[in-house]
C-alpha cells in the first residue's frame, strides 16, 4: 500500500478505493482511536424523500477515507481520522437527533451538515448548544442565518438566493420578451426566499409580476395556477418546486399548453434524474449551477480533478454525477484545513475559531470565510446553466453563464423556450 | 337424514346442548318446543352450521358436517329461516331469492330464475319480484325468509318462529305454503315455534327441549301432556 | 370571469374523475369487506412502477403493458386476501387498519431499496403531453381520458354488481354475511376476488397517476387520502356515490384554487370534515 502515490490515488477505480476503505475501517478499532484521533461526524439525508441528495455518499466518503487513510500530519504528531455517517430520514427532528447522538455518544471534534435547512439548521442549533464546531453545506446562507441567534460554533458555506435571482434577471434581460415574470412558489422555506427575491427583483426592473399563490408541496393539480400564468400571458417562469411537483406542473403545463419563452428553475432541476424523467420537456430548462465536473478545481486532499472526481462516480455506479458530490466533498476539505490551522485539533473552540480564518480552494471552488455576507457565512458563486441532451442521448446541465466565477468556462450559448 | 350425537355446547356457565342426541328421518315434520332459554335457536346454530358445537357430532345424509360451515351445509340440502327475518336489505325480493337458487340449489342461469319465480309464486311474493327487501313490511319479511330458504331446495328446513307476530289468518297462510313444498319436495323440517297451535296441525313429532335437554320426544299430544313438559311451562297450559 | 368559473368547474369535473379512479377499489373493498385499506395508495404506486420496469424492459408504451399489469394486480390481490386480510378481518375493527398501515410501510421501505427515492414519472407518448381547446377552454386529453376511463371502470363494476349471478353474491355477502353463508354462498372466494377487483382498480389508478404526476416510494399516502376523503363525502361503499365524492373534491379544489391556492387543498380537507360531521354517511347514502 505504501507504495501507492498520494497523487496516483485520484486515478484509482472503484476497486481500489473500496479496498482501501476496508483498512482505513480497520483503524476504527485501533486504541489510539479514543482520544487521538480526528472524529467527523457527518449528517445527511440518506433515505426519505432528499435521498436524492445522499445518493453519492458512499462514492464521496470513500474518496475521503482513501485520502485520510494514513491519517494527518499536524504539528509533528499524526491522527488518524475517524468518520461517523448519521441518516436524518429527510426529516428535521430526526436530523437534530442524530446531531446529538454524534456530539454526545460519538463525542466527534466536528460535525458536517449537508442537504436542505432541514438539514443544516436542526444541526447547526445542536452544535451551537453543546460548543461543538460545525460546517454545513447545501442551503442557501439567507435560510441559514436568518432566525437564528449569530452562531459561533458552526459555519455554512453555500451560495445565496438573492444573488441567484439577480443572476436569472440578467439572464432574463438578455432574451427579448414581454417582461412579464410568473412565480411558481409553493408554501415552504424556499418558496419563500424566492417570491420575496424575486418579487423585489421585477420590482426594480418594473416588469410585472404573477404570482402562483403559496401553493401546498405535493400538490397534484396545477391546471389553475396554469390558467393563470397563460391568462397573464407569462413569458418567463422562475419556480422553486421539489422535483416531484415541478414534474407534474411542467407537464401538465405542456398539456394545457402553456410555453413561456424561458423557465428557470431552483432546486427541482439540479438532478439529472429529474431531466431524465421530463425527457424532451427538460430540454433547455436553466438551473443553477453551484457545481459541476467541468469545474476547474481540485481536491485540497489529494489533488483529484472536478472532471476525475465526477468520472469516477460515473464509472464506478453507472449514475450520472449529481452537483452535492462536490460540496460535499468540500465540507471535508474544510473540516481538514481547519483541523491544520487549529493550535490544537481537539480544543473545540480552538478549532471553530480556526474555520473562521479559512480561505482557500476545494474540489467546489473557492471558500472565504472571513469576508461573507453574514457572520460565519462563505458565499460560493452561483452559475446557470440549460438543460440540454448530449451525443450520449442523456440530459447534461451546460453552463451557460458564468458571471460570477469567469475562471469556469461557458460550455454554451443561451437559448429561448421558443 | 340427521343425525346429532351427543352434541354439547357452552356458553359460558350456560348449557345449551348437553349431550343431546336426535335422529330426523327423511320427510318428517319434527316441532320444537320448550322455554326460553332452552337453547332452540342454537340447536339450529348446531344444525345449520352458524355455531360450532364444543364436543359431539352432527351427520346429515350419513356424513360427518361437524367441520363444514353454514355455506358447505347450506349445499348439502341445509336450508334455515331467522326468527327475525335478516334478507339482503340492498337487494330486490327476486334478487334474494336467485342468489340463494344460484348458490344454495346449485341452480345456474335460467334454471336458478326459474327455480326463483316457482318459488315466488309459491310464497306469494310474485307482485313484489323488484321491491328492494329493506321496503317490505313484517309479513312480506317473513315470507321472503321462508322463500329465500325454499329457494336454496333444502332436504331439511329449519323454521325459526316463521309465525311469531303473525295476526291468525297470516299464519294459516304461512303453514299451507310449508305443507305444499313438503307435500311436493318431500322435505323435512324441524320447526321451532311459540304459537303451539301453528305446530299441532302440521308436525308428525314434538320434542320440548329444556336446559340442553330433550324432555319430551313423541306425537305432539303426548309430549304436551307428559308431567315433565308441563312442569317445565311452570304450570302454564302450553296448548 | 364567467369564462374562469366554466374553465373551474371543467377541470374539477376531469379531476374529480382522477380521484374516483383511485378510490374505487378503496370503495368496493370497504363496502363489500368492511376493509379499510391504507395500503391503497401503495399497492397503486406498485403499480405504477410495474409499468415503468415492463414499458422501459420490453420497450413498449405504457398503455400496452397494462393486459399484462392488470392480471398480476388482481393475482396480487386475491393473495392479499388469502394470507392477510382474511386473517386480519376476523381480528376485530383495528386489526385490518393496523395490518394495511403496517403493508404499507413495508411496501415504501421495500420500493426505496428497489427503485430508490428519486421522483420516477411513465412515458405517455404524444397523447400525454397533448391538449385541445374548445372555445377559450384548453383541456389535457390524459385528463379526459382518466375521466373517461373512471366513468368505464365504474360503469363496468355497476353492471357487474347489478347484472350478474357473481355479482349477486358480492351484494349478498356485502349485506349480510351470516344469511350469505346461510344461503350456500362460498365468502371466501367472493372477498378474494372483491381483493383482486380492488387491487387491479388501484393499480390502473396508479399507472394513470404515473402518466399525469410523479410517484416516488412514499407517494401512495398522498393519494390514499384524497381517495378516502371521495369515498367518505360519496357514501361508504357507494360506487357512484365515490364518482360524486371526486367530482365534488375536485370542483371544489379548482373553484378555490382560482380564488387563491393557498387554501385549495385545505379546502378538500375542510369539506371532507363538513360531511363528515353534517352527513356522516355521505352525500349519496
Amino acid at each position: 500500500m505504501d507504495t501507492i502515490k498520494p497523487t496516483r490515488r485520484a486515478f484509482l477505480g472503484v476497486l481500489g478505493t473500496a479496498a482501501l476503505a476496508g483498512c482505513s475501517s480497520g483503524l476504527k478499532e485501533s486504541p489510539a482511536g479514543t482520544s487521538q484521533s480526528l472524529k467527523i461526524g457527518y449528517v445527511s439525508p440518506q433515505t426519505g424523500p432528499l435521498a436524492v441528495f445522499g445518493e453519492s455518499n458512499d462514492y464521496v466518503l470513500g474518496k475521503v477515507r482513501t485520502a485520510l487513510a494514513k491519517g494527518l500530519s499536524i504539528g509533528g504528531k499524526t491522527y488518524p481520522v475517524e468518520i461517523v455517517t448519521k441518516d436524518t430520514q429527510s426529516n428535521a427532528a430526526r436530523a437534530a437527533q442524530v446531531a446529538a447522538e454524534l456530539i454526545q455518544q460519538d463525542k466527534v471534534d466536528i460535525v458536517l451538515a449537508t442537504s436542505t435547512p432541514d438539514t443544516t439548521n436542526p444541526v447547526s442549533d445542536q452544535c451551537e448548544a453543546a460548543q461543538v464546531p460545525c460546517v454545513a453545506t447545501i442551503c442557501p446562507w439567507e435560510i441559514w442565518a436568518t432566525g437564528r441567534a449569530a452562531p459561533t460554533y458552526s459555519y455554512l458555506h453555500f451560495i445565496g438566493t438573492q444573488q441567484e435571482v439577480g443572476v436569472f434577471a440578467e439572464l432574463w434581460a438578455g432574451l427579448g420578451t414581454n417582461h412579464v415574470v410568473g412565480g411558481l412558489w409553493p408554501n415552504d422555506t424556499d418558496g419563500e426566499l424566492y417570491r420575496k427575491f424575486v418579487t423585489a427583483k421585477s420590482k426594480e426592473l418594473g416588469w410585472k409580476l404573477v404570482g402562483s399563490g403559496a401553493y401546498e408541496d405535493g400538490a397534484q393539480d396545477y391546471t389553475s395556477i396554469i390558467s393563470a400564468f397563460k391568462k397573464g400571458d407569462v413569458e418567463i417562469l422562475q419556480a422553486a418546486p421539489i422535483p416531484p411537483d415541478w414534474v407534474t406542473f411542467w407537464r401538465q403545463a405542456a398539456q394545457n399548453r402553456f410555453r413561456p419563452k424561458v423557465v428557470s428553475v431552483a432546486k427541482a432541476m439540479l438532478f439529472p434524474s429529474v431531466a431524465e424523467t421530463l425527457g424532451e420537456l427538460a430540454e433547455n430548462i436553466v438551473a443553477p449551477v453551484w457545481w459541476s465536473s467541468g469545474f476547474p478545481y481540485r481536491s485540497s486532499l489529494d489533488g483529484t480533478t472536478a472532471q476525475a472526481f465526477a468520472d469516477g462516480y460515473v464509472s464506478g455506479t453507472g449514475r450520472q454525477w449529481t452537483p452535492p458530490m462536490g460540496f460535499n466533498h468540500a465540507l471535508f476539505e474544510i473540516a481538514v484545513a481547519a483541523f491544520k490551522a487549529a493550535a490544537d485539533p481537539k480544543d473545540r473552540s480552538a478549532l471553530a475559531a480556526a474555520i473562521g480564518t479559512l480561505k482557500g480552494q476545494a474540489i467546489s471552488g473557492k471558500y472565504d470565510f472571513t469576508a461573507g455576507p453574514s457572520k460565519n457565512v462563505s458565499l460560493a458563486p452561483d452559475l446557470l446553466g440549460q438543460w440540454r441532451k448530449a451525443g450520449s442521448g442523456k440530459y447534461e446541465l451546460v453552463i451557460v453563464d458564468n458571471s460570477l466565477d469567469p475562471a469556469i468556462p461557458a460550455q454554451g450559448e443561451v437559448k429561448p423556450l421558443r | 337424514m340427521l343425525e346429532l350425537d351427543r352434541i354439547t355446547k357452552r356458553f359460558g356457565r350456560v348449557t345449551v346442548a348437553d349431550s343431546l342426541s336426535l335422529a330426523v328421518r327423511p320427510g318428517e315434520a319434527v316441532g320444537v318446543v320448550g322455554p326460553n332459554g332452552a337453547g332452540k335457536t342454537s340447536l339450529f346454530g348446531i344444525i345449520s352450521g352458524d355455531l360450532a358445537p364444543d364436543a359431539g357430532e352432527v351427520r346429515f345424509d350419513g356424513r360427518p358436517v361437524t367441520r363444514l360451515d353454514a355455506s358447505a351445509r347450506c349445499r348439502l340440502g341445509i336450508g334455515r329461516t331467522y326468527q327475525v327475518p335478516r334478507p339482503f336489505e340492498g337487494m330486490t325480493v327476486l334478487e334474494n331469492l336467485l342468489v340463494a337458487a344460484e348458490q344454495g340449489a346449485g341452480a345456474r342461469g335460467r334454471a336458478g330464475l326459474s327455480l326463483a319465480i316457482r318459488v315466488l309464486a309459491e310464497t306469494g311474493l310474485t307482485e313484489l319480484a323488484d321491491r328492494p327487501a329493506e321496503r317490505l313490511g313484517l309479513l312480506h319479511r317473513k315470507r321472503l325468509e321462508l322463500a329465500r330458504a325454499l329457494s336454496t331446495r333444502p332436504k331439511l328446513l329449519l323454521l325459526d318462529e316463521v309465525a311469531g307476530g303473525l295476526t291468525d289468518p297470516e299464519v294459516t297462510e304461512l303453514v299451507e305454503i310449508i305443507a305444499t313444498a313438503r307435500a311436493r319436495d318431500g322435505l323435512a323440517v324441524i320447526w321451532i315455534e311459540h304459537v303451539v297451535r301453528a305446530l299441532t296441525g302440521t308436525v308428525d313429532r314434538l320434542l320440548c327441549l329444556a336446559a340442553g335437554r330433550i324432555i319430551g320426544d313423541g306425537r305432539p299430544e303426548e309430549v304436551l301432556a307428559a308431567p315433565a313438559v308441563r312442569e317445565v311451562f311452570l304450570g302454564t297450559d302450553p296448548r | 370571469m364567467i369564462m374562469g368559473l366554466v374553465t373551474g368547474i371543467v377541470q374539477g369535473v376531469l379531476l374529480g374523475g382522477a380521484y374516483a379512479l383511485i378510490a374505487c377499489g378503496l370503495s368496493l373493498a370497504f363496502g363489500v369487506m368492511r376493509l379499510v385499506n391504507i395500503a391503497h395508495g401503495d399497492l397503486a404506486v406498485c403499480g405504477a412502477y410495474l409499468a415503468l420496469v415492463l414499458a422501459t424492459g420490453l420497450g413498449v408504451p405504457v398503455a400496452v403493458t397494462l393486459p399484462l399489469i392488470l392480471p398480476i394486480a388482481f393475482a396480487a390481490g386475491v393473495l392479499l386476501q388469502l394470507v392477510l386480510f382474511q386473517r386480519a378481518l376476523r381480528g376485530g375493527v383495528l386489526a385490518p387498519v393496523l395490518v394495511t398501515f403496517g403493508l404499507s410501510v413495508m411496501i415504501q421501505n421495500l420500493l426505496v431499496t428497489g427503485a430508490s427515492a428519486d421522483p420516477r414519472s411513465l412515458d405517455g407518448g404524444r397523447l400525454a403531453m397533448a391538449g385541445f381547446t374548445i372555445g377559450d377552454l384548453t383541456l389535457s386529453w390524459l385528463r379526459v381520458i382518466g375521466f373517461l376511463l373512471a366513468v368505464a371502470v365504474l360503469g363496468t363494476l355497476h353492471l357487474l354488481l347489478r347484472r350478474t349471478a357473481f355479482g349477486r353474491r358480492i351484494r349478498a355477502t356485502a349485506d349480510d354475511l351470516e344469511t350469505a353463508r346461510l344461503v350456500g354462498i362460498r365468502v371466501r372466494p367472493v372477498f378474494a376476488c372483491v381483493a383482486g377487483i380492488a387491487v387491479a382498480t388501484a393499480v390502473l389508478a396508479g399507472v394513470y397517476i404515473g402518466l399525469t404526476a410523479t410517484f416516488d416510494p412514499y407517494a401512495g399516502g398522498l393519494t390514499l387520502i384524497f381517495a378516502f376523503e371521495a369515498v367518505v363525502v360519496g357514501g361508504l361503499g357507494s360506487l357512484w356515490g365515490t364518482l360524486l365524492g371526486g367530482i365534488v373534491l375536485g370542483v371544489t379544489q379548482q373553484l378555490v384554487g382560482l380564488w387563491d391556492v393557498r387554501f385549495a387543498v385545505l379546502a378538500v380537507h375542510v369539506l371532507f370534515f363538513t360531511v363528515l360531521v353534517v352527513r356522516p354517511r355521505g352525500l349519496l347514502s
